[in-house]
């Protein structure tokens, strides 16, 4: 699964959320567990947010297989009809 | 008999004043003292009882059986089946049924078996110091296993003639192993051989607070809190930027993106304190042997990027080329975590 994010300037960025390790957690009794955390695909584009400032305009979750293998126009992706694919503006 | 069972002695012929005495009223009068007196105790020790000797019940100071010049001192009868000897007025052993001996002020609601090098004194039972191979409070049946005295302020356990414990001021010694189920706490626990256990807790572990500060030297480190200390990366991976981009391998990141081609942006997993963090960035060559090197904070177009505590973004260029994607692309990040 990946987070599509439409920039302000009519492209995509395409997020892959990454599987994480178990951590370790201390709650206030001082006791430790561990828990896998789970990768909240809001959150994770809120970070993106902060680095890509003003340039957030929507996100939506697409399979894998939405996104296109060839990257020899990847300056032409962008999300603008409801299929659930990457589009290609025509130059 | 002239006594008549309780002590009380009568006369067996008695003579009015103006009648004959006769000599055989007279003898037997005499005969019946002389076996009364005979049937008393001598005060020199020349009798020996054949009854029981029914003292008074006395008091502590007064008691029953008692001396002539310590009449303060002796055996009374303190109530039913409860006995005491005083001294001097004060009870210093006390026997019932509910204790067998009560000495004042030590007590002991067993049975006290004094052998011979055992001294009691002010509440206080002491023994011959002993030795390793005959301590000397110790079993029947296995005289080398015990406790003895080691030296001043230092006792020992025995076992089989070896020690097993050392105690003294500076801590305990154990000889062999120590096995617990329960937890093992102390300010400092030392061992010429392994220290083994289930888990460590407390103050052996070194807290996120003492990570950082990365200083001690004598805490343990655990599994989840080693990524804490300052040489640490608190995140890296290895992504494979030709496609969109996949992790290969890594820790502590949470999402790669593609913005496009060369053009990546990283989120970690746990947020640093700080935008201040350091990067080190790189990536690999590719098949046709195009080496890339890797800019920070821009995207390819160079406008810049402010990095935050969570995320930032890079760029990668082959070299003396454009925008490319590599087939390796490297990332570590160093900083504080909150």
């Amino acid at each position: 699964m990946k987070i599509v994010i439409t920039r302000v300037d009519g492209g995509v960025s395409i997020m892959t959320l990454v599987q994480q390790r178990p951590q370790e957690v201390v709650d206030e009794t001082g006791e430790t567990s561990w828990v896998l955390p789970v990768i909240d695909p809001g959150e994770e584009v809120e970070k993106w947010k902060g680095t890509h400032p003003g340039q957030y305009v929507s996100h939506r979750e697409m399979p894998d297989e939405a996104i296109p293998v060839d990257r020899s126009q990847r300056h032409l992706w962008c999300d603008e009809t409801p299929d659930p694919v990457i589009d290609i503006r025509k130059a | 008999m002239a006594r008549n069972g309780s002590g009380t002695m009568s006369v067996v012929n008695t003579f009015v004043a103006g009648n004959t005495i006769t000599a055989a009223g007279h003898n037997q009068n005499n005969t019946d003292i002389a076996a009364e007196i005979t049937n008393s105790v001598a005060v020199d020790g020349q009798s020996v009882m054949t009854g029981q000797i029914k003292a008074a019940n006395g008091t502590v100071s007064l008691p029953g059986i008692t001396f002539g010049a310590d009449l303060d001192s002796g055996l009374y009868r303190i109530g039913a089946g409860n006995i005491g000897f005083a001294v001097d007025g004060t009870k210093v052993l006390d026997f019932s049924t509910v204790q067998n001996v009560n000495m004042i002020p030590f007590q002991s609601n067993g049975l006290l078996t004094a052998a011979l090098g055992i001294a009691v004194s002010a509440g206080v039972i002491t023994n011959a110091v002993g030795a390793v191979a005959a301590p000397s409070f110790t079993f029947t049946g296995d005289l080398d296993c015990g406790m003895y005295r080691i030296g001043a302020n230092n006792i020992g356990l025995a076992v089989n003639g070896a020690k097993v414990l050392d105690i003294a001021t500076t801590g305990l010694g154990v000889t062999g192993t120590l096995a617990s189920t329960g937890a093992i706490s102390g300010t400092t626990i030392t061992g010429t051989g392994a220290i083994s256990g289930a888990t460590a807790a407390g103050a052996m572990v070194a807290t996120q607070a003492q990570m950082e500060t990365g200083t001690a030297t004598d805490t343990l480190v655990p599994i989840g809190r080693q990524h804490f200390h300052p040489l640490h990366p608190k995140a890296w991976c290895n992504f494979n930027g030709t496609g969109t981009p996949a992790i290969t391998v890594g820790s502590g990141v949470s999402s790669i993106t593609d913005n496009g081609v060369g053009d990546y942006t990283v989120n970690f997993t746990t947020a640093f304190s700080t935008a201040n963090y350091g990067v080190q960035a790189n990536a690999g060559s590719t098949a046709a042997g195009v080496g890339s090197f890797v800019t920070l904070d821009r995207n390819p177009s160079g406008v810049f990027s402010a990095p935050t505590a969570s995320s930032f973004q890079m760029s990668t260029f082959a070299v003396g080329g454009a925008a490319h994607d590599p087939p390796r692309v490297h990332i570590a990040a160093w900083g504080d975590f909150a």
